[in-house]
């Protein structure tokens, strides 16, 4: 479904990626684990069309989407929820969804997408009139998914879902992943809490300072040494 | 009676408001100062004697032409002046400094057009007042009270409910989780200039009538307008309409107590005691970069 080509990004001088190149099928749930600036971000930048390669290529369903605009991606079914949620703090929440559902011309579809996202995150109903800027850490993070799920992605990617949220919450957004993927959704999951994105995806890959260093299935590479230790130690990277 | 000065004060702050709002729509959607703001209501209001006077379309369906064409001219400053510059992702005072010498560009072209001499509007208005129990409305300030005050209602109505005005409002939050959602910020910005030109369209049409109309209206008016915005808060829309309508009623009441000779300097002190007390204005919520 979704399909990197040697991919290189470069922020002015800085290379921030080199030669990534990854799969998503469809209906899989693929995770990136890195450290702190490994170049996750920027791979989901690069994918959205926020970021433009320097080489190589992106493709999504086979077309070429490394040269097309963030807004024209969106339409094609490629969603972002972006690290730090991101979500229009002077937007009620309400608003912040129907802004998410901004392409979706029917309306029964728009309909749809709230009862949806209210069944999935029921506090979001009871705070709909609410300022985004008013919710907690956690109920953004919903609203942020709540947002992305609005447009009615058939590729979901999430930027550090867990970012800053009490362990329950983390236990939250884990609940929140999965019912997503049974749903149907294919899923890049991208954490630094690699012990719960490895728990919840199918398979993942491993990047370091914007290189592939490792991929595979999620129950090898958890059990790989060396993820276990650069990833799952108690030292865990960065934090 | 001290209803009369607050009827045309606030008459005066309606068109001071208009012209705020697009001030300050254009500064929440980009930071821009639009300094030719002024000048787009000039073009209105000497717009609207040809159309009034030469063409004798009635002055009410005038109105919205003029809202027309000045909408396009906005439009147009940015396709052809703002959007070649903003291009090349220079700092945004480069930009600034465009709009200043465009508000001179359309000054003179005014100039060319219409001439240097003040045009008077033919008379539009009867001279009875309307009378609503005590208060009093001359009727040159009539169409600047319901006019305005059904422009920025609708305004309001626009950001609120329409997908589109949301659409705006959360892509002058945050521009790029905007496109996020599948927003264009170009088209979002051409709706703000367009929006800020009609508004700016009718407060020339409303205010022609009251003074008279001249290539050079829109410098002194812009500047008051650019007050108003920044007592109310600098890219606030209820801050635009609030320091519009404020910024009318102190500068009449400047005038009727102090003396009208002040009528134009009060209005700054007004704005620097503000800003000493309240530096974001009323409705500033955070200073904006
Ligand atoms: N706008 C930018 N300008 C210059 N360099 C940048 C920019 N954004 C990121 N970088 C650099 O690119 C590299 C990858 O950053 P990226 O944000 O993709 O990392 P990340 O894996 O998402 O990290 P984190 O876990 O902290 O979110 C880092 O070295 C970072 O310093
Ligand atoms: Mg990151």
């Amino acid at each position: 479904m979704l399909e990197l080509d040697s991919v290189d990004v470069a922020y002015g001088s800085i290379q921030a990626l080199r030669s990534v190149s990854l799969r998503v099928s469809a209906g899989e749930l693929v995770t990136l684990i890195g450290a702190n600036g490994a170049g996750k971000t920027t791979t989901i930048r690069s994918i959205s069309g926020l970021l433009r390669p320097t080489a190589g290529s992106i493709r999504f369903e086979g077309h070429p989407i490394h040269r097309v605009p963030p807004e024209a991606i969106v339409a094609r079914g490629i969603v972002q929820v972006p690290e730090g949620r991101r979500i229009f703090p002077e937007l009620t929440v309400e608003e912040n969804l129907r802004v998410g559902a901004y392409l979706v011309r029917d309306r029964a579809r728009v309909a749809q997408g709230f009862e949806r996202v209210y069944t999935l995150f029921p506090r979001l109903r009871e705070r709909r009139r609410q300022l985004g800027s008013t919710l907690s850490g956690g109920e953004q993070q919903m609203l942020a998914v709540g947002r992305a799920l609005m447009a009615g992605p058939r590729l979901l990617l999430l930027d550090e879902p867990s970012l800053g949220l009490a362990p329950l919450l983390v236990e939250e957004v884990a609940r929140v992943v999965t019912e997503l993927k049974r749903s149907g959704i294919t899923i890049l999951l991208v954490e630094q809490n690699a012990r719960l994105a490895l728990t919840l995806a199918d398979r993942g890959y491993v990047l370091e300072t914007g290189r592939i260093v490792l991929s595979d299935t999620s129950d090898r590479l958890l059990a790989n040494p060396e993820v276990q230790r650069s990833y799952l130690g108690s030292s865990r990277a960065g934090r | 009676m001290i209803l009369d000065p607050l009827i045309g004060g606030i008459a005066m702050g309606c068109i001071y408001s208009l012209i705020a709002l697009g001030y300050n729509m254009l500064i929440r959607a980009m930071n821009l100062l639009h300094f030719a703001q002024g000048e787009v209501m000039m073009v209105g209001a000497l717009a609207g004697v040809t159309l009034v006077s030469v063409l004798h379309i009635p002055y009410l369906a005038a109105i919205p032409l003029i809202m027309a064409l000045c909408a396009a001219l906005s439009l147009g400053l940015d396709t052809f002046a703002y959007r070649p510059v903003r291009r090349r992702n220079v700092p945004v005072i480069n930009l600034i400094i465009a709009t200043l010498g465009v508000s001179i560009l359309l000054s003179n072209a005014a100039i060319l057009i219409w001439g240097a001499e003040p045009i008077r509007y033919p008379r539009i208005y009867g001279s009875d007042a309307l009378l609503l129990g005590p208060v009093r409305i001359p009727p040159q300030f009539l169409a600047p009270l319901v006019v305005g005050g059904l422009l920025m209602v609708g305004l309001q109505i626009f950001f609120a409910r329409s997908l589109t005005g949301v659409a705006m409002r959360a892509a002058a939050q945050d521009p790029e989780a905007a496109r996020l959602m599948g927003i264009d910020i170009d088209r979002m910005i051409r709706y703000t200039f367009a929006i800020s030109g009609a508004m700016g369209g009718a407060a020339g049409a409303l205010l022609g009538p009251i003074i008279f109309a001249s290539f050079n209206m829109g410098e002194v008016i812009g500047i008051k307008a650019f007050v108003a915005a920044t007592l109310g808060g600098l890219g606030s829309m209820p801050g635009a309409m609030v320091g519009g309508i404020l910024f009318g009623v102190i500068e009449t009441f400047g005038a009727l107590f102090i003396s009208s000779g002040y009528k134009d300097a009060l209005g700054y002190a007004v704005m620097i005691a503000i800003l000493l007390v309240a530096p974001s204005g009323l409705f500033g919520r955070r200073a904006r970069a």
